[in-house]
């Protein structure tokens, strides 16, 4: 597998090839590389021409206090150290993307933009980076008893064809996953560091190995732990997921700022397991506006999770529409809250699927996308959704493109 | 850069204003530096190649860049490249298996910048620990990266060394500003196209191959004995030293050792070549040093003759080797072009033979056979790791039943593959989460490969006409003018292949002398000696003595009558002869035994101890029936690595008491692992018995 030369020169502008060493120049934040890839973009150039003649050519034009010409060069520079780790990381079973592949996460596109990691490192099936799922997040350290409601959760959800969305981290993310992995189910891990040696783990091999499991990383595959590191790999779990599940959360870490975060920016429903640890964070988050999910496995439907309600018991099912919050844009989507789900407003007892489906394709497929990402997007049948594509194109609101077959929306329409 | 500028470096660098630059030379120079290409370089070996990285890595360090990385195979080359380098003025260094010790200071100054071109193996390349912790670290800086005898790469090549798989795909991710150099003296097209598809955008600069001092013949003389007895008429006829290849180690030594009883002054040369004056700090032999040392014989003329297997190989660099012999055939025309080609590169004339044998066909197929793993062996070691978080070797070797060369060359193959099954951590193998199945078809295609390869060398044999011309066109070389100097251009040999009689009934006697030493085994493996309680090392008193086996199964001297005699249940009286002779007249042994007992068998109960009897009559030594086989254990020979060789002897003996006190000859047919011997001999000396000599008839061990 060999990188394009786009992917190189990215690569080489933003990752680490070894432990950070003192004087280097050190590789491009997301930020810093947003501004110079948009700069570049605008330039009519790709990432590619700085590893040709035009190189010098190129960053003469360029300003910038932080990532200047200077540190720009050095970093293109590393085509060694690139060749020596790329080679270590591909041996291993890893692969790379960047957001120019075709496989790069659609979701972490549309709801993080500018701030969607230039690169992932991963290893196993990397069709199961669209899937969606069940994000499930909480501490390292939480007793028995939401251990065990994390392992049903992992079960439950496989045995329902949903995706398992966590960390790998010790506790809840692990034993969510690995529950999910054992009883077959499909599961995505974002990891926030060592997922080098993740890849060649026995917990996560048959899953890797069988192709039911994803493992990615924005980090150097072989960084060691770190806080930061930790902290930020939280939003690419919850804008993998559809819903998201917080077993137990503490006042303040890892799970604490990530489910805020997830409240602010309302990415996907997020739903808090009830616990009678007193000194648990859960109560503060659903006052801030996250809601109770069943405690109990066998009342909790998993569907029903993935539409937010503002204003019910955790037992209601899916067909209680009442007051959802958008769960599926950004802000800068040029769509309002309405637009997005207006179907849901009302309770009439008849609610048009259809218009509703329509309503979401604005969303999903801003970009082309496939059947199996639509359907796995709404959790549809893919003959319900066949049919109504058929009839959303004979109306002209959405195209069809081929070689790959995917369908787009219709700006024009 | 200018051409008269990088000219100026190289007459500055060897202080001589009328050196210039060879043809093709200036061109690849300003490839590299000026418009950091990829190239390959296919150029004779003493055209100069090593003038173009070293110009090169020169004007990158002049630019304030950081070190080339040589990748070379062999310690010969590297140490010539140093010493070439050190004369234009650039530090070179290497580090490598034998420079351990300097190794420390060596990267010092590497971390430091003061190194400007560092040598590498490729095996080194392959090596996680020397990348974290020498590679990496200066990577960044890295100028250039050289691959010497690129032709390693292909699978089309005839030297094809798993370890280059990793080269390419390094190289093939180094982006497109990074400058590479490949060389090589022999590739033929389909070997370079097959490079550059496996690397990728690369140029190409080719020049012509022709070696004019060089004369040619072949000899076909089937059996070994006339071999030997030409090699020794025709190598005192020629005045200048010279090198003899030979197939295996064991023959690179048994040639030897006939030669020096012919008064010729020669010494083997080979991967597992030591000798006691050659020794690590800690007392091991260092093969290396010793390596060294021999090329530096043949070097100063110290020697009349070296021979070697292919481990004295590419890039030693004679300029006043007289002559190159082989005593069997090598595998394909491009090893024998590169090998033969060492022969009269400063001097007028030189002289290349290439005899063949009855036995070349069968090692090739050996080789052949054994150049990968079998399936099964790859896939239980494969199962083995996917249930654990890592093994060591000898944990691997105690949960399978595979030698540790057997499970090292199933580690070997699988860990070069991209993406690859299993990677190496610290000492541990780990399995990686990439699904694995054998590649049959590359496998059948690279052995087909080297049928073809085969077959080509024996048209060498018969050719008719210009044999340099048959060896250029061969290598894809378009000017095929004969040579004029080969024996088919002249019509007469160039050394008589008519061979004394005489010499050959003595080569056929020195054959059937070519008995070996038994090693005695010293180290159990931990945990396989339940009932017998034998750990760690075996106390001196419970240790066999050096024992000897009379001959290599299926060999020219008395091997093949072994085998023979095996198959038909009866070992003849001139093997009890033979073995008499060896006993009495070379072995001699020191605490002359009292007694002979023998290995039972419950298969064959009459084989061995019938041998056995009528060795003991003959040598005038009571036998006495002292072992008794009370287990039916699994066949030894099944048992492929120490532990299971161990675990497999464990209570299957006793020793029926009293035994008598003198020294004991213990008696077998086949040696393998040697286990079985080292076994009873600590249980006969437990039970009270003297010294214990081993000695069998034949050996299968495959480490000889």
């Amino acid at each position: 597998m060999k990188l394009t030369k786009n992917a190189q020169a990215t690569l080489l502008l933003t990752s680490y090839f070894s432990k950070p060493v003192k004087g280097a120049a050190k590789p491009l934040t997301i930020t810093e590389w947003g501004r110079f890839a948009h700069w570049l973009y605008d330039k009519k150039h790709q990432p590619a021409d700085l590893l040709g003649e035009e190189q010098q050519d190129i960053l003469s034009r360029w300003q910038d206090v932080k990532a200047t010409s200077a540190r720009i060069s050095e970093l293109l520079a590393r085509g060694h150290s690139l060749a020596l780790a790329v080679d270590k990381w591909q041996r291993s079973g890893l692969w790379i993307l960047t957001r120019a592949d075709e496989e790069y996460p659609k979701r972490l596109k549309q709801k993080l933009r500018n701030d969607a990691p230039p690169v992932l490192f991963g290893c196993g099936n990397k069709d199961l980076l669209n899937s969606g799922g069940i994000a499930v997040v909480g501490s390292r350290n939480v007793g028995d008893e939401d251990l065990m409601f994390t392992e049903g959760l992992g079960q439950k959800a496989a045995s329902s064809g949903i995706g398992i969305v966590s960390g790998g981290a010790r506790g809840v993310d692990e034993t969510s996953m690995l529950s999910a992995i054992g009883a077959g189910g499909n599961v995505i891990g974002i990891m926030a560091d060592s997922l080098l040696r993740a890849a060649t783990s026995a917990k996560w091999r048959n899953g890797l190995i069988q192709g039911n499991t994803v493992l990615i990383s924005p980090f150097y595959p072989e960084a060691g732990f770190n806080a930061g590191n930790a902290m930020s790999r939280n939003k690419y779990i919850y804008t993998l997921s559809d819903a998201a599940v917080v077993v137990h959360s503490g006042t303040k870490g890892g799970t604490w700022n990530g489910a805020r975060e997830n409240i602010k920016k309302q990415w996907v429903p997020l739903w808090i397991k009830p616990t009678n640890d007193t000194d648990a964070g859960n109560n503060v988050l659903v006052s801030e506006g996250a809601q109770w999910c069943s405690g109990n496995l066998e009342e909790l439907q998993l569907e029903s999770l993935f539409t937010q309600i503002a204003d019910a018991s955790p037992q209601d099912d899916m067909f209680s529409l009442n007051e959802p919050v958008a769960s599926s844009a950004s802000s800068s989507e040029a769509l309002t809250q309405e637009e997005l789900i207006p179907a849901t407003q009302t309770n009439q007892v008849s609610i048009d699927f259809y218009s509703l489906f329509i309503q979401q394709m604005q969303v999903l497929a801003v970009e082309p996308v496939n059947i199996i990402y639509i359907t796995s997007s709404l959790e549809l049948h893919k003959s319900q959704v066949t049919d109504w594509l058929k009839r959303s194109m004979e109306e002209g609101h959405v195209v069809k493109l081929t070689n790959p077959v995917r369908f787009q929306w219709n700006k024009g329409n | 850069m200018d051409k008269v500028q990088a000219e100026q470096l190289l007459k500055t660098a060897l202080a001589d204003t009328t050196v210039t630059f060879r043809d093709g030379q200036w061109e690849a120079i300003d490839a590299l530096v000026n418009q950091n290409q990829k190239l390959l370089v296919v150029q004779r070996t003493g055209w100069g190649k090593s003038s173009v990285y070293f110009i090169s890595t020169k004007i990158f360090r002049d630019r304030g860049m950081g070190p080339t990385i040589i990748v070379s195979p062999l310690l010969a080359l590297m140490r010539n490249q140093i010493d070439s380098a050190r004369r234009l003025g650039i530090n070179a260094v290497t580090i490598n298996s034998s420079n351990t010790e300097e190794c420390q200071g060596v990267t010092q100054s590497i971390l430091n910048d003061n190194v400007d071109c560092l040598l590498i193996s490729p095996e080194k390349l392959a090596n996680d620990s020397f990348i974290e912790t020498v590679l990496q670290p200066i990577s960044d800086r890295v100028a250039l990266m050289v691959i010497d005898e690129a032709h390693c790469i292909s699978d089309w090549g005839h030297d094809f060394r798993p370890d280059y798989r990793r080269i390419v795909n390094i190289i093939s991710n180094l982006p497109a500003n990074t400058p590479v150099l490949g060389t090589t003296a022999t590739a033929n097209n389909r070997v370079v196209e097959d490079i550059q598809t496996q690397l990728g955008e690369i140029q190409i600069q080719r020049g012509p191959l022709i070696r004019d001092s060089l004369g040619l013949q072949t000899n076909i003389l089937p059996d070994q004995a006339s071999r030997l007895a030409w090699l020794a008429q025709s190598i005192p006829q020629i005045r200048e030293t010279g090198i003899v290849y030979a197939l295996t180690t064991r023959d690179a030594d048994q040639v030897a050792a006939w030669l020096r009883q012919n008064n010729i002054n020669a010494l083997s040369y080979h991967g597992k070549v030591t000798h006691p004056d050659f020794t690590f700090d800690n007392g091991a032999r260092d093969s290396n040093a010793y390596r060294q040392y021999l090329e530096e014989m043949l070097l100063r003329n110290d020697l009349d003759v070296l021979v070697a297997t292919t481990a004295l190989g590419m890039g030693y660099d004679k300029p006043d080797l007289g002559f190159v012999f082989h005593y069997q055939a090598p595998g394909s025309i491009v090893s024998y072009y590169q090998q033969v080609g060492r022969a009269g590169r400063g001097i007028d004339n030189a002289v290349g033979v290439l005899l063949s044998g009855r036995e070349d066909q069968d090692i090739h197929d050996f080789f052949r056979g054994t150049a990968f793993p079998a399936e099964y062996q790859v896939n239980e070691i494969l199962d083995v790791l996917a249930g654990c978080d890592g093994l060591s070797v000898p944990r691997l070797e105690e949960q399978t039943n595979l030698s540790k060369g057997q499970i090292e060359k199933v580690l070997k193959l699988l860990r070069v593959e991209n993406p690859a099954p299993v990677i190496k951590v610290g000492s541990q193998w780990r399995r990686t989460p990439v699904p694995y199945r054998m590649d049959r078809a590359r496998i059948a295609h690279l052995t087909q490969q080297r049928e073809q390869e085969w077959q080509e060398i024996q048209n060498y044999m018969e050719e008719p006409n210009c044999l340099m011309s048959f060896l250029r066109d061969a290598l894809d070389d378009d000017d095929l003018t004969p040579c004029g100097k080969c024996e088919n251009c002249l019509n007469e040999e160039l050394i008589s292949s008519v061979v004394d009689s005489r010499l050959v009934h003595q080569a056929a006697i020195f054959l059937k002398h070519a008995e070996r030493i038994i090693k005695p085994r010293i180290q159990v493996a931990s945990n396989a000696f339940v009932e017998y309680g034998f750990r760690g090392n075996l106390p001196e008193a419970l240790r066999a003595q050096p024992g000897r086996v009379l001959s290599r199964w299926g060999d020219a001297g008395w091997g093949k009558m072994v085998a023979d005699n095996k198959h038909d249940n009866h070992f003849s009286d001139e093997l009890v002869d033979a073995t008499v002779e060896l006993i009495q007249e070379r072995w001699q042994p020191e605490d002359f035994p009292t007694w002979v007992c023998c290995v039972p068998s419950l298969n064959h109960t009459e084989l061995v101890p019938n041998f056995a009897q009528r060795l003991a009559a003959r040598l005038g030594l009571p036998f006495v029936d002292a072992v008794e086989k009370v287990r039916v254990n699994a066949p030894q020979k099944a048992q492929q690595n120490r532990f299971h060789q161990c675990r497999n002897l464990d209570g299957a003996f006793n020793i029926e008491e009293p035994v008598p006190e003198g020294s004991v000859f213990l008696v077998d047919d086949i040696v393998d692992s040697g286990w079985t011997l080292t076994v009873l001999a600590a249980l006969l000396q437990q039970a009270g018995s003297g010294k214990v000599y081993p000695v069998a008839l034949a050996s299968t061990s495959v480490s000889d």
